[in-house]
């Protein structure tokens, strides 16, 4: 199975609902309705599910229009909101040395994993990754990042148990240095958006990289879990505002979540798509392509 | 949890109340509200849909017009729909003995601390707690919930080393769990997409070794629409007794708490609240449908508040304010304990009326940023200074704010929000301390 057809497969499994739908309906007023129904179930939120609709309701369909037609059109309208933060992460510039990616988010999104299907891409490439251990809190996340570091064979860092992340995350710089590894990719621990203590512990994080080098880092990722609903609004907000970020990956898109709410999220903070997780082998790591996703939404 | 989403059917009620009689289209109006405050929640499509149907038809059938106070009336139809929907608070009888427990979900849903949590909550009510993880899919789960379970006395983690079969796993597990006559045994699982019928599989396949008393689905509150695919293809596949809902500390809407005893049929017997082995407790209806409602939760955040300020602090506090003495370490202190709490916005969040307050603050320029460059400030003070805020003169105003990164304004304002706490303090004490104040509030 190509790349291609996997990450199609993986979104398709998410449409058959949508399809069920509306498949089989003649177009109506009555569409309207089971467009902005369908966009909910996707976790489009209501205000993105009533403005689609209602251009659905708006617009002067010919008398032949099929349902097919009007779920393109409207495949056509989504692909269009979301073409401008299609970013694929792997397409940047990362001659920096050392190019230095802080990944954060929220409990159990997917973080340590993520990391280590970026870390063997970066490999592949030729590039030499240090994976840094910042997860101090959660037991074994050390290990578990140590384990994909093992697995994929790159180099791996970590401080004492319970240390001070921010003081590991320097020594880590220092240690890229000495040792040549040109890309330094930080596993934080997971936190929930609203807990400022936590938040804080990132900040300071992100001072002590901008102590050694001031450009870093190059590339704050937030990681969403596929399966969150609404509340992915605010952890972007929250993690924007606070930290700072460059764009968002997904993951968990192999069930049957859609993460609708990327639909307004990408549009209300501009947030740029860098990948999209679908499975949990290493290499499930697909980049995001805002067509597809759109035609997986409304199943065509 | 439900803040947003409680501040929004305060606010729909807030019209409700002002129009006086209740017709017809009021009550749509406000059902049309109630619906895009419940999805926007993340509450199924379906249930929404049906609580509103239901809703409607309960209040249809009442006499409206006679009624004196309408908002109130569907705000209690509202409230006992959402209490009938959320169920009963359960406890878990695990007397049987040995009582056996299955926890299953997706991945990240936060299984191995939940196995974690419930090992400490049994083991503290001295129930002897046997531990094992068949995840050997996740790395490092199994050293997760091995190092979790040294934490936690009278907990046996058993695990036959270099094992990789979920079936030798688990009657390894149930041999230790006879052999040293365990109350309980907790089987955490790996993380499994609800579509994977090959993993699916091996859950039932689990089932039916482990015979256990209760199959817990584990859930992610913030999880959103999805919930009726999961809820439904666990439930179907397996015996699921009850939900473990978990990061109820975040601030998501939780509108699955809905979904999933709606869709499942099953309890919620479980909420977690925090990242300590502590932070699981009991689910509670009547307290998640108050939040709802706009009633705030102001249960939880008397609990929360007295886990992190011990009584001695408490009555320390409150005697130094008696005394009229509360010196800026006093204030740093406060300060440091409420952003244990989740900060200003979170404790702000269970208050009833929690939109005004929060548009008042942000009005007054009160956030958790200047929560935080006040604690700053307060720490670049001398013992002296603290003491005395007297002393602070020009310069030594200017010596702080350099200190603690700030700007001179900003270490004024605080000064006078200092003082203006002190001249509250005289007035309290005037009118005959806090307690008596407090008393006459009850009243």
């Amino acid at each position: 199975m190509g790349i291609f057809s996997k990450i199609k497969s993986a979104l398709q499994k998410t449409s058959e609902k949508i399809s069920i739908t509306i498949t089989g309906k003649k177009f109506d007023e009555n569409l309207a309705q089971e467009i902005e129904d369908a966009l909910i179930l996707v976790d489009a939120g209501v205000e993105t599910a009533t403005e689609l609709a209602k251009k659905i309701a708006d617009k002067k369909f010919p008398k032949e229009t099929t349902d097919m037609d009007v779920k393109k059109y409207l495949a056509d309208e989504i692909e269009k909101l979301m073409k401008p933060y299609e970013t694929d992460f792997f397409h940047q510039d990362f001659s920096h040395a050392p190019f230095v990616i802080l990944v954060i988010g929220v409990n159990g999104n997917g973080k340590t994993t993520t990391i280590a299907k970026i870390a063997n891409v970066l490999k592949i490439c030729g590039k030499k990754p240090l994976l840094v251990a910042a997860d101090t809190f959660r037991a074994a996340a050390v290990e578990q990042l140590k384990h994909w570091s093992d697995r994929i064979s790159v180099d791996f860092l970590c401080g004492k148990e319970k240390a001070d992340p921010a003081g590991l995350v320097y020594s880590a710089l220092e240690h890229a240095k000495t040792n040549g590894n040109d890309i330094v990719l930080i596993d934080t621990a997971g936190r929930m958006q609203n807990r400022s203590d936590l938040l804080d512990e990132l900040e300071k994080i992100k001072r002590v990289i901008k102590k050694i080098d001031d450009s870093a880092p190059h590339s704050t990722i937030l990681i969403l879990d596929g399966i969150t609903g609404q509340a992915t609004h605010s952890q972007v907000e929250t993690f924007l505002e606070k930290i700072g970020i460059d764009g968002v990956i997904v993951t968990k898109l192999d069930g049957s979540a859609k993460a609708g709410s990327l639909i307004s999220l990408t549009r209300k903070y501009g947030i740029k798509i860098f990948a999209i997780g679908v499975g949990e082998n290493i290499d499930d790591l697909k980049p995001f392509n805002a067509s597809d996703y759109a035609k997986a939404i409304m199943g065509i | 949890m439900f803040d947003s989403f409680s501040s929004k059917i305060s606010d729909i009620f807030e019209k409700l109340r002002r129009s006086g009689i209740l017709k017809e289209e009021d009550v749509d109006a406000a059902l049309r509200e109630i619906r895009i405050a419940l999805l926007e929640a993340d509450v199924a499509l379906d249930v929404a849909k049906k609580f509103i149907a239901d809703v409607k038809q309960k209040a249809i059938g009442q006499n409206v017009i006679k009624s004196i106070s309408p908002g109130q009336m569907v705000t209690k139809i509202v409230h006992d729909h959402l209490i009938d929907l959320l169920g009963t608070a359960s406890e878990i009888n695990v007397n049987k003995k040995p009582f056996k427990i299955m926890l299953v979900g997706l991945q990240g849903a936060g299984k191995t601390t939940s196995a974690a949590k419930l090992a400490r909550f049994f083991t503290k009510k001295n129930k002897k707690v046997v531990l094992t993880s068949t995840d050997i899919q996740r790395p490092a789960a199994i050293e997760q919930l091995q190092v979790l379970s040294k934490k936690i006395d009278g907990t046996l983690f058993a695990f036959p080393e270099g094992e990789r079969d979920h079936r030798n796993i688990s009657k390894f597990a149930l041999k230790k769990l006879s052999e040293e006559s365990g109350d309980i045994l907790i089987v955490d699982t790996a993380g499994r997409l609800h579509i994977d019928d090959v993993k699916m599989n091996e859950l039932i396949d689990m089932q039916s070794i482990i015979e256990p008393d209760e199959i817990l689905l584990v859930a992610d509150i913030m999880t959103g629409q999805d919930a009726i695919n999961i809820a439904k293809r666990f439930s179907e596949s397996l015996k699921i007794s009850g939900i473990i809902l978990t990061r109820v500390d975040g601030d998501a809407r939780g509108g699955v708490a809905l979904s999933m005893r709606a869709l499942t049929g099953c309890p919620i017997k479980f909420l977690c609240v925090g990242e300590r082995l502590d932070d699981i407790e009991f689910f509670d209806p009547e307290r998640i449908a108050g939040r709802l409602l706009g009633m705030g939760d102001i249960v939880s955040l008397v609990e929360k508040a007295q886990e992190n300020f011990s009584k001695e602090e408490a009555e320390e506090s409150a005697r130094k304010m008696q005394a009229g003495v509360f010196t800026f370490d006093d204030l740093a202190n406060q300060i440091e304990k409420m952003s244990k709490l989740g900060g200003l916005k979170s404790i702000i969040k269970m208050l009833p009326q929690s939109g005004q307050l929060e548009s008042l603050m942000a009005s007054q320029g009160i956030s958790d940023k200047t929560v935080t460059r006040n604690l700053a400030i307060i720490r670049s003070m001398t013992k002296k200074e603290k003491r005395n805020y007297k002393i602070l003169n020009g310069s030594r105003r200017k010596r702080i704010a350099a200190g603690s990164g700030t700007t001179v304004q900003e270490v004024n304002k605080l000064i006078k929000q200092y003082e203006g706490t002190l001249e509250m303090m005289k007035k309290f004490r005037k009118m005959g301390g806090f307690s008596k104040i407090m008393s006459a509030l009850g009243r």
